[in-house]
């Protein structure tokens, strides 16, 4: 907060042009520091950083920080039982798909 | 107690549901075109019990038919097991009595002489009847509002074949249904019982004829004075069923043959052609020209199925089990057996084709089948490891200019026979395709319709079930003036 009052807020309200355009960069600037210290501030509270993993060969950002095994939606991969049949094993049970 | 654990295949999207369902006013992505009045009934099966045998062939599933009704831009569903006396006595004992494939010899002995049809291929609406087909049997009527099994049914007693095919042709200029049944005298006999049947369900006229030698007559195409019946290398004989076969091994020495049969013609009227072996298992369309008989199918190069294998113990080859669109001539004035073959369309394609039924007998310019495009993104990580090896995509095939549009299903899902459905007094091809999606990513079915003419737009529809239906073979659009649906 004290961040935010030193780095953004007005006193007059007689402004030049020079100035206004100056203290809009300023705020943008100070909008952009306050928003990254903000968003630090969840992944602090969520994980250091995140941690590449890998679920069913296939790599996802963990930011849970807690190391737990990816919970995929229900149904997901639900075809995956058929993927390392050979063709002839496929199509002797399911020979339309 | 039923137990798949021994089932590696049964499990994920392809574990058996086993359940009968109502979903009053289904979930819809899109809008319902409000002019669709009918039913898209699906025909197929699941298992009640796993199979006796592990290399039985999925043929052998227990029947069971489901009901997209629409109307008023609504869509109910509804499956229900075809309750044949197989299923019922299964169910009385708790357990698969019945063997292989159309080989009673490899049955439970309790059921000897039981009808063992499963009702499972393709349904039917005739004579404002609904019928599932299964070619081992007659039809069963089926309630086309409960979807209660009703039983067999013979045509008042005028229908003596005890085969019925599931690919009878119902000729759109009279009003006719053209059927047959093979083996149509009891287990593997050479006769072939061919009839029409008017527009009232009654039996007009019945030829009897024999085959060269007992094979697979899955499908057949009609011009208007002709029937066109491929036979090709799928044989059978009592040998092979009391040896516990499966009913069906691939002969690769048996030429392809056609009969061109004359609607009006007696058995000796019978014009046998013969070609390199090939599997013509579904059909297009026919017509004629002149003294021609021009015959379209997507055809194999040879066996589709490895669960009929080959007879001389070779091994099953996956890179013959492919089928293209094909233009089968044949000149009926010409003094030798032979006919000409062209390939229309480079591309393989699911040989569950269809065209717009208003055009049987007479000249056409679209085909619709389902094909797998391996270009089209398919994601391995929400599906399954499956890109590249299931049908996803529809197409409509131009058979006048070699065109092809084609319609995406999505990148998790893969796509059942195509159904078109025309529209009311529409030219040809003008209408909707429709067909059953199956979702990998979110394990559910999906019926997809899609405008024709516009397959590259997408969806008009998506009715979205909340769980997987039953496998089916053959879907059929029925307009509500063909039933009397409530």
């Amino acid at each position: 907060m004290n961040h935010e009052l030193e780095s953004g807020t007005m006193t007059s309200n007689t402004l030049s042009r020079r100035n206004f355009i100056g203290s809009l960069a300023g705020a943008g600037a100070a909008l952009t520091w306050i928003l990254r210290l903000r968003l630090d501030a969840v992944r602090t509270v969520a994980s250091p950083r995140p941690v590449v993993s890998i679920h069913m060969d296939q790599p996802y950002l963990d930011w849970s920080g807690t190391a737990m095994p990816y919970d995929p939606p229900a149904g997901l991969r639900s075809g995956e039982v058929l993927a390392n049949l050979g063709e002839e094993s496929l199509r002797l049970r399911y020979c339309y798909l | 107690m039923v137990d798949f654990s021994n089932q590696p295949t049964m499990k994920g999207f392809f574990a058996p549901t086993r359940f009968e369902a109502d979903v009053y006013d289904c979930e819809v992505i899109g809008k319902v075109p409000t002019e669709l009045n009918g039913a898209f009934v699906r025909l197929g099966g699941d298992w009640l019990y796993p199979p006796k045998f592990e290399d039985d062939s999925p043929f052998s599933m227990d029947g069971y038919i489901n009901m997209f009704r629409f109307k008023n831009g609504i869509v109910d569903y509804k499956g229900r097991w075809v309750k044949t006396p197989r299923y019922k006595a299964d169910l009385a004992a708790k357990k698969q009595l019945f063997g292989k494939y159309r080989n009673p010899f490899t049955d439970d002995p309790s059921v000897k002489g039981l009808d063992r049809s499963v009702q499972n291929t393709t349904p039917l609406a005739f004579a404002g009847k609904l019928f599932t087909l299964k070619e081992d049997s007659l039809p069963y009527q089926i309630d086309c509002n409960t979807l209660e099994t009703i039983g067999p049914y013979n045509f008042n007693g005028k229908y003596r074949s005890l085969t019925f095919t599931a690919h009878p042709k119902v000729d759109p200029a009279t009003g006719e249904m053209i059927c047959y049944g093979y083996e149509a005298e009891g287990l593997e006999t050479n006769d072939v019982f061919l009839y029409t049947i008017n527009r009232k369900g009654e039996v007009t006229r019945e030829l009897r004829f024999r085959v060269p030698y007992v094979a697979m007559v899955h499908d057949i195409s009609i011009t208007k004075n002709y029937v066109i019946i491929p036979i090709f290398g799928f044989v059978s004989s009592m040998e092979r069923l009391k040896e516990g076969k499966v009913h069906w091994g691939w002969d690769d020495t048996k030429p392809a043959m056609v009969a061109i049969v004359p609607r009006d013609g007696e058995a000796k009227d019978i014009r046998w052609f013969k070609g390199p072996s090939r599997a013509t298992v579904h059909t297009l369309n026919a017509r004629e020209e002149s003294n021609k008989v021009i015959f379209e199918a997507p055809i194999y190069d040879s066996n589709p199925f490895p669960f009929f294998p080959p007879i001389d113990g070779s091994k099953w080859d996956p890179t013959k089990a492919r089928a293209y669109i094909r233009r089968q001539t044949f000149n009926l004035n010409s003094k030798d057996d032979g006919y000409t073959e062209e390939k229309l369309f480079e591309m393989n394609v699911s040989d569950l084709g269809r065209v717009d039924d208003r055009y049987l007998t007479m000249p056409y310019r679209y085909a619709f089948t389902a094909y797998s495009d391996k270009q089209r993104p398919f994601a391995d990580w929400k599906a399954g490891n499956l890109g590249g090896r299931v049908s996803n995509c529809y197409g409509r095939f131009d058979l006048a200019t070699g065109k092809m549009n084609s319609y995406f299903a999505g990148d998790t899902h893969s796509l059942q026979e195509v159904c078109f459905v025309p529209r009311k007094n529409g030219a040809e091809g003008e209408g909707y395709i429709m067909g059953v999606a199956s979702n990998y990513a979110e394990m559910r079915s999906e019926l997809i319709i899609a405008d024709a003419q516009r397959l590259e737009e997408g969806d008009v529809a998506r009715v979205i079930l909340p769980f997987r239906a039953t496998a089916q073979v053959h879907g059929r659009w029925m307009d509500a003036s063909e039933l009397p649906f409530a």
